[in-house]
């Protein structure tokens, strides 16, 4: 039987169960892979060992790749005045010897790429401190990949072939009969065409290429969730020091930091950071965790004192 | 009481040093938090998030352990859920009474120092082992602006009486046996020397203040220089384990209860 | 007197409903019982700032009488007093003060369940959705999905 062949009706009865059958096929498929992923990574990049600011980076590469691990640096620097944010241009500043011998190597790197003083456009600097610091974001990417955090490269070509194929059996069978219908002069596609958007739709968001392993995904939910006193810190308006910055802007994107908003904001449309700022209220269409963590009830001693009756002031 | 872990000086969690505890994590022995302040999954999972950074040990509020009429045992699941998520090395709670006759008091209230109230905690405590499978129990003692009529024995004597009784440890609040001494004139270092100090195994230090004529333990200040001096006569003819600096209400810059806890720490290995 | 009569006595007389016991101080019992209202009113200001706002010199007074009719109870007795005091003042004459009582209910309610059966637990952790409109800060449409943490909505309505 040749599905091409089928009136519109019947192809339609074929095409809906086909497509769905493929789709739960691929997806579980996708989900055995997922699993099998990536060998357990060692104790320092797992969930319970906490990091240190200076994993800032790749924190951020494991989450966004290399353009956030690139944000994360320029946002360091911002955060150590070494480089000054207005109006979407971006500046390095002279700065004293001593601040820049304080630098990390991908720090240092990513600062003598832009020349002091010197105003460029933000995607401008983030594209030359790209370039030059190509060699630090490979090693981090290796580091990630060799802990089990990021999939090996050859992973990334087995799903993108499950995307290409399922997308090819499902849409291609779909986009062909659209063809032959349209050969035949049939202009009645309409449902057809739904179940193409429908399907394709499903295809991207049920196979995606996946960013991060098993792993990687769990140490990136437990450092969003155990830092969430760090997120708070900053959204309450405390300022923090350089090296904090660059640890929440890595783990939660640039727009955690209040004065790195505007240099997320000359890259893009300003976002609310990913991550929950607990049960204050927030913007417009905003969702917020209610957060219910330890809170300083009034409760004996927790008020005032662990002494008897009276031990607290009037 | 060999099996107890040496954790150092530390502070009292509070929810305004979320961070703070994370980031000065290796300055800091223990966190001691409260478990009538838990609430639900995620204040568990607050409580383990935590206790990755830095050792928890657990200080409960509101059990009531000297209450005539029993512990409530909405209280007593409660405190056993977090201990089981939690997993210290101990617990502690007071050696006095929070509610009475369906009244909350809100507060711990002393008890009268009689051998009755010596059974009635010593019932309690055996109860609240039972719930939590064998941890070891401190006990702490506590300031009170009167004591009750009908004493049949001394403070020490009672707290000693107790700890007789019931096997637990003691958590000794040299800030409570400081605003005692001022505030009924006894000295601090004859009511210590009348203690078991071999059961001390945790200490809290904390700084209140004078109203209407009577010193307050409010955890609103400073640890005053009185109880550091009780502090490094203790150390000594103790096996203290613990340290804690408690601050409730005033709080001052993170680094300020720091510098408390390096002192602390400084006592400790002064003694070993 | 019994252990559980002196107990019964002095909480009692903590609480404002009866003398001090015998054989104690009654100006140290007075002022333990001045501390722990100031506690309670502390801690009832933490969980309804709106309305500590909204009744500024009028707070302690009005607290004074709600602390000396309720008795909160349960483990989270802080957060039973407080819903307690926003509920009666839901009706109160001046629509500022009923408005502040209204929102704080409402954030106390994304977070906790009260249950005023007998023998059951007081306040417990809010699990079910709640749809509800606030005016303060802005008029806002809340929205709490289900679940033991779970998301909540602020959503700006005009």
């Amino acid at each position: 039987m040749n599905p091409l062949d089928l009136t519109g009706p019947e192809f339609l009865g074929f095409y809906l169960p086909y497509g769905l059958c493929i789709l739960a096929l691929a997806w579980l498929v996708r989900a055995l892979l997922y699993r099998s992923m990536g060998a357990p990574p060692d104790a320092r990049w797992t969930a319970g060992t906490y990091p240190l600011e200076g994993d800032a980076y790749a924190i951020a590469f494991l989450r966004g790749g290399a353009p956030e691990a690139v944000r994360t640096v320029l946002g360091r620097l911002v955060g150590a005045e070494l480089l000054s944010v207005k109006d979407n241009q971006v500046r390095a500043l002279g700065g004293p010897q001593s601040q820049a011998a304080q630098l990390e190597p991908i720090e240092s790197t990513a600062w003598s790429a832009l020349k002091p003083e010197v105003s460029y456009r933000a995607v401008e600097a983030e594209e030359r401190v790209y370039s030059a610091t190509a060699t630090h974001l490979r090693e981090i990417e290796e580091e990630l990949a060799r802990q089990g955090l990021l999939p090996a490269h050859g992973w990334k070509s087995v799903f993108q072939a499950l995307l290409g194929l399922t997308g090819l059996a499902v849409v291609g069978l779909g986009l062909a009969k659209l063809l032959v219908a349209f050969s035949r002069g049939k202009s009645n596609v309409g449902f057809l065409i739904l179940l193409l958007i429908g399907f394709g739709f499903a295809v991207v968001r049920l196979l995606p290429v996946p960013r991060q392993t098993r792993a990687g995904q769990r140490y990136l939910d437990w450092l969003q969730e155990s830092h969430r006193g760090l997120f708070q810190m900053f959204t309450s308006g405390h300022r923090g020091g350089a090296g904090e910055m660059a640890l929440a802007a890595g783990i939660y994107g640039l727009a955690a930091v209040p004065d790195l908003i505007p240099l997320g904001a000359a890259f893009q449309p300003v976002r609310p950071a990913q991550g929950s700022s607990g049960s204050s209220s927030c913007s417009s269409g905003s969702s917020c965790s209610s957060g219910s963590s330890c809170s300083s009830g009034s409760s004996c001693g927790g008020g005032c004192g662990g002494g008897g009756c009276g031990g607290c002031g009037g | 009481m060999a099996d107890l872990p040496f954790l150092g000086a530390g502070v009292s969690y509070r929810d305004a040093w979320r961070w703070e505890v994370i980031r000065h994590r290796d300055d800091l022995g223990v966190v001691e938090c409260i478990p009538d302040d838990v609430t639900g999954a995620a204040g568990l999972r607050e409580l383990v998030l935590i206790r990755q950074a830095v050792p928890v040990i657990l200080h409960g509020i509101g059990l009531s352990l000297g209450s005539a009429e029993g512990l409530d045992p909405e209280r007593v699941r409660h405190v056993a859920r977090v201990v089981e998520a939690v997993e210290p090395p101990w617990f502690s709670e007071h050696i006095a009474f929070t509610r009475a006759g369906g009244v909350e008091i809100g507060h711990l209230a002393p008890l009268p120092f009689t051998r009755e109230a010596v059974a009635a905690v010593a019932a309690n405590v055996r109860e609240l082992q039972a719930a939590l499978t064998g941890l070891p129990l401190l006990l702490e003692n506590i300031a009170y602006p009167f004591p009750l009529p009908g004493a049949e024995m001394t403070e020490a004597g009672f707290v000693r009486a107790i700890l007789e009784e019931t096997g637990a440890f003691l958590l000794l609040d040299l800030e409570n046996v400081h605003a005692n001494a001022l505030n009924h004139g006894y000295d601090p270092i004859d009511y210590l020397e009348s203690l078991p100090l071999d059961r001390v195994i945790e200490i809290h230090l904390a700084g209140g203040l004078w109203q209407e004529g009577q010193y307050m333990d409010t955890h609103t200040r400073s640890v005053p220089e009185e109880s550091w001096k009780l502090l490094e006569w203790l150390v000594p003819r103790s096996d203290v384990r613990a340290v804690i600096i408690e601050r409730d209400d005033d709080l001052p810059p993170f680094g300020d209860l720091l510098a408390e806890v390096r002192r602390a720490e400084g006592c400790l290995r002064v003694a070993s | 007197m019994s252990l559980r009569d002196v107990q019964n006595r002095l909480a009692a007389s903590l609480a404002g409903r009866e003398p001090a016991p015998a054989g104690l101080d009654e100006g140290a019992v007075e002022r333990a019982r001045r501390s722990l209202e100031a506690k309670r009113r502390r801690a009832a200001s933490h969980l309804l700032p709106r309305l500590r706002n909204a009744m500024g010199d009028g707070w302690l007074a009005r607290f004074r009488e709600h602390a000396a009719r309720y008795n909160p109870a349960g483990l989270l007795h802080h957060v039973d007093d407080a819903w307690e005091l926003a509920e009666e003042l839901l009706r109160h004459p001046d629509a500022q003060v009923a408005c502040a009582a209204h929102d704080d209910l409402v954030v106390l309610r994304l977070r906790y369940e009260r249950d005023r059966r007998a023998g059951a637990e007081r306040i417990r952790e809010r699990r079910g959705p709640i749809v509800a409109l606030m005016s303060t800060p802005a008029r806002l449409l809340v929205v709490r999905m289900p679940g033991p943490d779970a998301k909540v909505w602020y959503l700006k309505v005009w």
